[in-house]
C-alpha cells in the first residue's frame, strides 16, 4: 500500500474521476471501490473521504441524493454539470503530472 | 451482521457524544459504519463496532472531522462577509466623499453624511469584521 503522504494530493481526483464514471456513489462503496482497482494499494482513510466530498459538495462539483436504508439515511453522490468540467480538468492535470513524474523518475541517462 | 433500529440509535448517539455535531456528516458516518459492520460475517456488534473506530482512527479523529466540516462551512461565510464588507466599504467611502463636497459647497447636511459613514464604520463593519476574526480562532486548526 502507498503512504499516505504519497496518495494525499490525488485523492479528490481520484474520488472525483470514480464517482464521475458512475452515476452515483455512496461513502462506503468509494473506499472499497478504489481498493480494488488497485489491488489495495491505495486505501482511502474515511477521515480523508468526507471532508473530500463535503468540501467539493460545497463547491457545487458534488450533489447528493438521501435514500432510506431502512432506519438510516444513504448519501449518493454524483457530478453535477458544472462539476464534470473540473473531472475533465483534474484528469489533464493528473496525467500531466504523471507525466512530469516519468520524466524525473525513469529519466534515461545522458552523457555529459 | 444484521443490523436492528436499536444499534443504529446507538452508533448515531455515539457520534453525537464524540463530538460529531453536525446532521450531513453524522448521516455520512452512521451509514459508513453500518455499512462495515453489514459486511462482516461475524455477529459481535460490540466488537465490530470497536473494530470500525479504529478504522476510523479512534474518538479524536470523529472531533478533527466535525472541525473540518466547520471549517469547510466556514469557508463559503468568509466569500459572504468578505463581500459584505467590500460593500459596506464603498458606501462608506462615498458617504465620505459626499460629505467633502457638502462641507466645500456649504450646502446643508454635510455632517449628516459624516456621521452616517462613520455610524456605518463602528456600527457594521467593526462587528462584521470582529465576528470574522472570532469565526477564523474557533476554526483555527492546529
Amino acid at each position: 500500500m502507498y503512504s499516505k503522504e504519497l496518495t494525499k494530493g490525488t485523492l479528490q481526483p481520484i474520488i472525483l474521476k470514480l464517482i464521475s464514471s458512475r452515476d452515483k456513489m455512496y461513502g462506503y462503496e468509494i473506499t472499497q471501490e478504489v481498493k480494488k482497482i488497485t489491488s489495495g494499494k491505495i486505501d482511502i482513510s474515511e477521515g480523508a473521504l468526507y471532508p473530500i466530498l463535503h468540501k467539493l459538495e460545497a463547491q457545487g462539483v458534488l450533489v447528493t441524493e438521501k435514500i432510506y436504508v431502512g432506519k438510516r439515511v444513504r448519501k449518493y453522490y454524483s457530478v453535477t454539470k458544472d462539476g464534470k468540467q473540473k473531472v475533465i480538468e483534474a484528469t489533464k492535470e493528473i496525467n500531466d503530472f504523471i507525466i512530469t513524474l516519468q520524466t524525473i523518475f525513469n529519466a534515461k541517462p545522458t552523457i555529459s | 451482521m444484521r443490523l436492528t433500529d436499536k444499534h443504529i440509535d446507538f452508533i448515531e448517539r455515539s457520534l453525537t457524544l464524540y463530538g460529531v455535531e453536525d446532521k450531513a456528516l453524522r448521516e455520512d458516518l452512521v451509514d459508513h459504519i453500518c455499512t462495515y459492520i453489514e459486511n462482516e460475517e461475524t455477529s459481535d456488534f460490540n466488537t465490530l463496532y470497536q473494530k470500525a473506530l479504529r478504522k476510523f482512527g479512534g474518538y479524536e479523529s470523529f472531533q478533527n472531522l466535525q472541525l473540518e466540516t466547520n471549517h469547510q462551512k466556514f469557508a463559503k461565510q468568509i466569500i459572504t462577509i468578505n463581500r459584505l464588507k467590500f460593500s459596506m466599504g464603498f458606501v462608506v467611502i462615498l458617504l465620505l466623499v459626499m460629505s467633502l463636497v457638502f462641507q466645500m459647497m456649504h450646502w446643508p447636511y454635510a455632517n449628516a453624511w459624516l456621521l452616517a459613514a462613520i455610524a456605518l464604520s463602528v456600527l457594521v463593519i467593526l462587528p462584521i469584521h470582529l465576528y470574522f476574526k472570532y469565526k477564523l480562532a474557533i476554526h483555527k486548526f492546529s
